[in-house]
């Protein structure tokens, strides 16, 4: 997919913007606070609704505005589609090709966008809950029926914790057995897709970094997938899970784990490595998706240089011209350092934006 | 102007009914007041009567107006089945088809620990009790395809085991009339699963 043209109102620090893009690499440069992130924002916030910064949608109309709009005119398989979304104090409403969209995941379906920003970074980094969300929105976009597996097994979840909250356990053998079955359906599609990610992962890296890093994605779960075992886990814990009032095992506490060689997990990687290890995964996202349903993600990599050395970048520089994505990336660093050859460069200055070389 | 107090109290009793707004409950409202004094009587009477007359079968739950309903106290009933339902409304939407000619047993809800509803709010021991009075070869569990139904049924499954000679689950799958182009994925995956020989 492509985004040839967005169009702001109110957004952020954008009075008015309208500014077309380059299928491919597109650079947007600019000092601190002029708007280069809010710009990427603006591009994802079109692909999922929703925001990588924040969780307000008051935060994302321009200070002293009621509503902010969007829109862009998007091709997807050459075909060109508008979507527009309007935020307001009600809330947010899109529509494609001026059709109102009425569950956000009709939307989804036809979306997606790779999305590198350090404070997202930082949270994938730290918190477990991010990991498993940044994974089920991908398998929710990769695989038709996960979301509504994903669905399924929180009501289940929900109803198996006010069993054990409230001591009802008559029950309780009922809410095990549908709470493994859903439990094996996401296991099974969360252990695969990281079986695949991981076929393309260290390649990806070693590419990128011209070290051998043997770097591998883990997937930790409780449980193991399997009904009849994952059922005798329970059987056997059954007595904690009540006392504790709630599931201790279950695909709501899986994890997943980066792995450098024999470093295992996200605290042992420096903040360079973690950086090209999670950009690595990215493109391994990437090729995924263009491997097995011929789709090509929006790549948004929001200030991508810092913290990375200068062979890293020669690489990644060249591995960007070299993929077919449209890749949007922002930097405070002089164009002419970076050593794109064949980028849009866009500065962005004060809420504006001009075009300096195409 | 104000609406008149015993009007307003009317549009207010009216918007508690389910699917009801404000504004149909006005609408019912005014038109009930433009009807002649008669018809209004008649509701109201209608409204007082079905309170004080309907009562649960005392056999099956269902609704009935004397001890049993019109299906437990009928002889051309098959009483080698009988089908499970949450809800007495359930029964009608099953009737109505015809394609059911067994007995019915009301459960009164579904197991749902967020609702505070365990087995034992449900009809479930007067059912474990019926069967061992008057044995049936099968079962049938109509519970809803929700994950309350689908529990209730499991748990059913679990206490008659080896109570009754057969029991079994309402089959999942496509809608009739249903295109495949349009059909959810889930349906679809629970349709191939469920697919029977030709």
């Amino acid at each position: 997919m492509v985004i040839t043209e967005l169009s702001a109102l109110d957004f952020r620090n954008y009075k008015e913007l309208l500014v077309q893009f380059s299928s491919r690499v597109n650079l947007i440069v600019g000092n601190n606070g002029q708007g280069k992130t809010n710009l990427a924002e603006a591009i994802y916030f079109l692909n999922h609704l929703d925001s990588f910064r924040t969780h307000r949608l008051a935060d994302l109309v321009r200070i002293g505005q009621q509503n902010a709009f969007l829109q862009c005119t998007v091709l997807n398989n050459d075909i060109p589609h508008k979507a527009r979304v309007e935020i307001t104090p009600q809330g947010r409403r899109a529509w494609l090709d001026e059709e109102a969209i009425r569950r956000q995941s009709a939307y989804a379906a036809s979306f997606y966008a790779l999305l590198f920003n350090p404070d997202s970074l930082y949270n994938y980094r730290h918190y477990p809950g991010e990991r498993r969300h940044f994974y089920d929105r991908f398998l929710a976009f990769y695989d038709g029926e996960y979301l509504e597996h994903l669905r399924t097994f929180r009501t289940i979840h929900a109803q198996k914790n006010a069993a054990l909250k409230s001591g009802a356990e008559t029950a309780l053998p009922e809410w095990n057995y549908l709470f493994v079955q859903k439990a094996c359906d996401i296991i099974k599609r969360r252990s695969e897709i990281i079986d695949r990610i991981n076929e393309l992962l260290d390649g990806i890296y070693r590419r990128l970094t011209g070290r051998e890093g043997r770097l591998a994605l883990q997937y930790h779960s409780s449980l193991s997938g399997e009904q009849a075992r994952d059922e005798a886990i329970l059987r056997k814990n059954a007595e904690r899970e009540k006392r504790a009032g709630h599931a201790l095992y279950g695909p709501h506490r899986d994890d997943y784990e980066l792995n450098l060689g024999d470093r295992k997990g996200e605290s042992y990687l420096s903040q360079g490595e973690y950086r090209i290890s999670i950009l690595a995964m990215k493109m391994a996202l990437n090729d995924l998706m263009r491997q097995t349903k011929g789709f090509h993600p929006l790549v948004i990599l929001d200030d991508l240089y810092s913290e990375l050395d200068e062979n890293i970048r020669k690489n990644l520089n060249e591995y960007l011209e070299e993929i077919p994505n449209q890749v949007f990336i922002t930097t405070t660093e002089a164009p002419e350092t970076i050593g794109l050859r064949q980028a849009r460069i866009m500065e962005v200055g004060a809420g504006a934006i001009q075009i300096r070389s195409s | 102007m104000k609406i008149p107090p015993s009007l307003a109290r009317l549009v207010e009793e009216l918007a508690r009914l389910p699917g009801v707004g404000h504004k149909t409950a006005q609408r019912l409202a005014f038109s009930i007041l433009r009807d002649d004094a008669g018809r209004a009587a008649d509701l109201a009477r209608a409204i007082s009567e079905v309170k004080e007359k309907v009562r649960f079968c005392s056999r099956c739950f269902s609704y009935a107006e004397a001890e049993l309903c019109e299906v437990c106290a009928g002889s051309d009933r098959d009483s080698s089945v009988l089908c499970v339902v949450e809800q007495p409304g359930d029964i009608y939407v099953i009737e109505r088809s015809g394609v059911f000619r067994g007995r019915y047993h009301v459960l009164m809800g579904a197991i749902s620990p967020l609702d505070g509803i365990g087995p034992e709010q449900l009809k479930i021991a007067q059912l474990v009790r019926r069967l061992e009075e008057q044995p049936v070869e099968e079962l049938i569990l109509a519970t809803n395809p929700s994950m309350a139904g689908e529990a209730t049924a499991l748990h059913l499954g679990r206490v008659l085991e080896g109570k009754v000679g057969r029991i079994t689950r309402l089959a999942r799958g496509m809608p009739v009339g249903a295109n495949l182009e349009y059909t959810d994925d889930v349906t679809l995956s629970q349709a191939f699963t469920g697919r029977q020989k030709l």
